[in-house]
This record gives structure tokens, sequence and C-alpha cells, in this order.
């Protein structure tokens, strides 16, 4: 188990090195960024002192090496546009973001577990057709849409709840329910398939011949083992939720990171960008780490395979 | 079951494999719903010029904001009413079918190339070659595509041709990971190892005796990646980090509307439909291809 462990950080680690790097250059060498900082009318000059000021005439391995040092050691360089420490600015906003991102898992495994449950209990049932029609309409609507729908219903004919900003715990409400609605098509889609053939299972039936009560059956017998790649899966969504923030803190007006990326972008202020990418890049290679330990934790038989 | 009896070979009336799988698709609800539908867009998609009423970005200052005909004011005119410069709404719809099937089908060809190419290298050869393949696809899902594509098309500048290029160049991770377990299954196979003992190069036996065992995973990876592309697009483009104004996108025509959100809603609402309506028929086909393409699927 231990050099399982160890074989498999040593990857995770190479990865991420590589992920940042493959970012870096794609950031960096796409365009002229110290032009497109400067302006449409700044002269050759500026953009030369900008370039030197900013430090990027030195050559791209070498600004790469400084960033990676600078971040190891909690670094992660000040933003062009405000001048402030990056790290500084994430933190402020982080919280939001992780509020929003968790309350939205929340939501997601909620409806998804029963609804998964339910459905694989009676294939093909109307309970299962209703998760099909659900999946299939959750997969195909836009989350930004939904968000203005959400905003023009709750928040203005009704009433009900704040449309922007992130002040109080109301404020993430709607949010939070659209973005879970981009995660629960796949979880409860998987629950379902996991149950079924969990459910087709020699050791399913000799536990209801034993003539145990149904609901122990499926709750301690059935749920246990089909929850084990939903787990994985709800590992990967988390990361994937931190990435959707960026749309659904755009049109709600939430103060999060997903926000300030998305600013960033629009004003080419690289560091922050390139922070957020090793954020997500991290949470997701972190969060796959865990699953997968945990799984090879729990059944022995993974270890041995790569 | 048919007879498979090894001496009763198929008379000249009986159905191809092929036209079996046609007979099954056409009894599938959601391939046939689906699919309908997508070839429903493909003819607007190109027949927009005949079946729009009005140039998609002539403005008309005189024009703004008609309602749709089923409000009060609105006239048979413009049957969708007028954006808030004066552009005739169904028009702008119309042509907004090119853009996002135009994104959808080419994103999804240029990263199935990619993703099928890297796939079939990986379960063909195995070994080292495999794991450098494993480590590439780890690398890409570790990369948040979406953040990826905004960044790029901010500095590069929005365009049609970069938004496929850069989706494109990202969005392949799917079929390669599904190539890749299913070739690294057949490679397994008898008639593989017959076509290397007869001397066949491995681009020849990944093209001719891998690949038409692999295509029906590649389909429903397609329209998987299709409806994702659909739905990039219109984000991007509603994020303004997409096909510039006044392209007439579907994404675009949202945030344009989203001014006007509380008074004419139904800015929102049409685009939005539109792009609902394309990502659900693209999934129902590939849903329904799934099912046909299973042996328990027959029914």
């Amino acid at each position: 188990m231990l050099s399982f462990a160890r074989d498999r950080i040593l990857l995770s680690v190479c990865v991420l090195l590589t992920a940042t790097f493959v970012g870096f250059l794609l950031l960096q060498a796409s365009g002229d960024l110290a032009a497109s900082l400067a302006g449409e009318n700044a002269s050759a000059d500026d953009i030369a002192q900008l370039r030197q000021q900013l430090g990027l005439d030195q050559p791209l391995l070498l600004r790469y090496w400084h960033w990676l040092i600078g971040a190891l050691q909690g670094d992660l360089g000040t933003s062009y546009f405000t001048r402030e420490p990056v790290t500084g600015l994430f933190a402020e906003r982080l919280g939001a973001t992780l509020t929003l991102a968790i309350a939205a898992l929340v939501i997601s495994v909620v409806v998804s577990l029963p609804l998964g449950v339910f459905a694989a209990l009676k294939p093909n049932s109307w309970v299962d057709g209703l998760l099909s029609l659900l999946a299939l309409s959750g997969q195909a609507v836009p989350s930004f849409w939904l968000g203005l729908i959400f905003i023009s219903f709750f928040g203005v004919t009704l009433r009900w709840l704040p449309i922007s900003g992130s002040d109080t715990a109301m404020h993430f409400v709607l949010p939070s329910v659209v973005l879970a609605v981009s995660a629960i098509p796949a979880l409860a889609r998987l629950v379902r398939s996991g149950m079924i053939e969990v459910l087709s299972q020699d050791y399913i039936r000799t536990a209801r011949s034993k003539g145990l009560p149904r609901h122990r059956v499926l709750m301690r017998h059935a749920l246990r083992n089909a929850l084990l790649p939903v787990i994985s899966l709800t590992a990967v969504q988390l990361g994937a939720l931190l990435g959707g923030s960026v749309i659904v803190e755009a049109v709600f007006a939430i103060d999060g990171i997903g926000q300030l990326t998305f600013r960033s972008i629009q004003r080419g202020d690289f560091p922050v960008v390139q922070a957020m990418l090793v954020f997500v890049a991290l949470s997701y290679t972190v969060l796959t780490l865990v699953a997968d330990l945990m799984n090879a934790w729990i059944d022995p038989r993974l270890r041995s395979r790569k | 079951m048919t007879d498979t009896s090894p001496d009763r070979l198929p008379a000249a009336t009986e159905p191809t494999p092929r036209r079996l799988r046609l007979r099954r698709a056409l009894r599938h609800q959601g391939v046939v719903l689906g699919g309908g539908l997508i070839i429903l867009a493909v003819l607007i998609a190109l027949f927009a010029p005949l079946l729009a009423p009005a140039d998609p970005i002539a403005q008309n200052l005189t024009g703004r904001l008609l309602p749709p005909v089923w409000l009060d004011g609105g006239s048979t005119e413009h049957l969708l009413g007028t954006d808030h410069l004066g552009r005739d709404y169904l028009s702008r719809l119309i042509y907004g079918t090119r853009v996002s099937l135009i994104v959808g089908l080419s994103v999804m060809a240029l990263s199935g190339v990619i993703g099928t190419t890297l796939g079939f290298i990986a379960g063909y050869f195995g070994g080292r070659v495999d794991m450098v393949v494993m480590y590439i696809i780890t690398t890409r899902l570790t990369m948040p595509s979406l953040l990826i594509a905004l960044a790029l098309i901010a500095i590069i500048g929005g365009s049609l041709t970069t938004m496929i290029l850069v989706m494109g160049l990202l969005f392949w991770d799917r079929y390669a990971v599904v190539v890749r377990t299913a070739t690294a299954q057949i490679v397994q196979g008898d008639f593989v190892s017959a076509a290397r003992v007869a001397g066949a190069s491995a681009p020849w036996i990944i093209w001719n005796e891998i690949r038409p065992n692999v295509m029906h995973h590649v389909l429903v990876i397609a329209t998987l990646e299709m409806a994702m592309a659909v739905l990039s697009e219109a984000s991007l483009s509603f994020l303004g980090l997409g096909v510039p104004a006044p392209t007439p996108s579907w994404g675009l025509m949202i945030a344009e509307g989203r001014t006007f959100l509380f008074a004419k809603p139904y800015l929102v609402w049409i685009p939005g439909i539109a792009i609902f309506l394309m990502v659900l028929a693209i999934n129902m086909l590939g849903d329904g291809l799934r099912d046909i393409s299973q042996p328990d699927g027959r029914r």
C-alpha cells in the first residue's frame, strides 16, 4: 500500500508540474502580453519598458522557474492590474467560491442519491423515466441561461431571493442550485448504473434470502458498494464546479475567485489567471489522488493495477 | 434469436447487418427524435438565406425592441420582434444555427481526430507508449478546459476559427480514454494476430481491423463532445469571448438581451430555448446510439 501511495503521489506531482508549465506556456506564448497590456495607443518604447518592468523580456523557461520557486513558497506573484499580491486577492475571495461549490455539491448529492437508487430499483418505471428526462435536460441547459431565468423568476417575479452579490446565505441559494444542475445528471446516472449492477450480485441475493428487511439490504449491502465510483466522480466534480464558478459568479455578481479570474482574463492580468489554473489543477489532483488512495485502501485489487 | 447454424448461408433477400442496425435505430425514440431535430437544424443552417425574413445584421434604429407577434404591438413582419438595434430576431436566431452547428461539428471532428489517434496508439502499442499517452491524458484532465479556452481566446482574440481551434485542441480527452481502452481489448483478438502474422503494418491493422470495431464508441463520444462544444460556444460568446458582434450567435444574443431581462424576458428566453433544444437533440441521439450499440439495448 505504501509503495502504491508513493508512486501515485510522485506521478501526481509530475503531472501537476507539467500542467502548470503547459498552462504557463500557453498563456505566455499566445500573444504579446506587454503590447496588449499597454493598450492600443502605447508607443514601442512604452511597450519595451513595460516588458522589462514585468520581467517579460526574460526567457520563458527562466520566467517559469522564478514563478515556480515563488509559488512553492506561497508567493504567486503580483497582479499586473491592482499591484496587490495574488495570494491575498485569492484568500479574500476563496470563501465565497468554496461556499458556492460545496453547497452545489451537497445539493447534487442529496438529489442524485435517492433519484438514482429509486430509478435502479425499478428500471423502466416512471421514476427511471423521470431520471432520464432530468438528466437529459440538466445536461442540455446552459448554466448562464438558467441563472438568468432564475433571476427573472425567483428574484424579480416572485421576489423570494436576492439575485446578486454574496452578502447573506440567501444569496447563495440560486447560484448553487444552478451550479448543482450541471453536476446532477452524471452523478444520478452513475448511482443508477452502480446500483443496478450491485443489485444483481450474489451477496445481495444471499442477504435477501436470509430474510433481512428490504431497506437494510439496500442501505447496508447495496448502496455502500455502489457508492465507490460515486465518491471518485464527486471528487472530480468538485474540480469541475470550481471551473464552472467562473460563469455562475459572473451571472450572479458573486465576488469569488471565479469572478476575479474572469475579470483578470478580460484585462490580461496574467499572474491571477495562472494562479487560478494552478488552484483548479491542484484541487483536481489532490481530490483524485485522495479518491484513488481511498479506493485502493478499500479494494486491495486496485493496488497492483496501474 | 436467429438460427446461426454454420451450414445456413444468408439468402440474398435477408437484411444485412447494416440494414439491421438502421432498422433498430429507426425504432428507437431518442434516435428518431434527436436525429430528426438535428437534421432540421442542419437544413435551417443550410437554407438560412432563404428562410430568414430579413438580414440578420441589418440595423433599423427606428424599429428597436419591437415585441414578438404574440404580444401587444407585435406584427407578422417581425415574428419574434427585433433586438436593441432593430435587427430581426427570427433572422438572427436562424443564422445563429449556423454558428452553433459549425462550431459543434468542427470541434467534434478536430478533437475526434486528435483523441482517437492518441487512443489507437496507446491501445495498440501498449507498454511505454501507453504510459506516455496516459501521462498526456492525465495532464490534460488536470487543466481546466473552460478556463484555458477563455484565457486563450482573450489573448488571441475571439473569432469562429480561434474558438474551433482552441476547443478542438482541448476537448479530445474522452475520445482518447475510450478508444485506448477499447483498442487494448481488440488488439488481443485472433484476427489482429492473424493480420500481424500476415505481415500487415501497424497503421494498416489499426485502420482496417481495429477502427471498424471501435467506431460505435467513437460515435457516442462524438455526440457528447459536440453537445459540449455547442454549450461552450454559447458560454464563451455570452461572456463576450466568443464570436465577435455582430455575428449572430445564440450565446451573444442572450448576452445582449440580458440588459432587458426584466422588461423583455423573451429576448433571453428565445435563444436559450434554441441552445437547449440543440444540445438536447444531440444528447438524445448519443444516448440512443449507445443503447442500440449495446447488446442488451437491442430490444
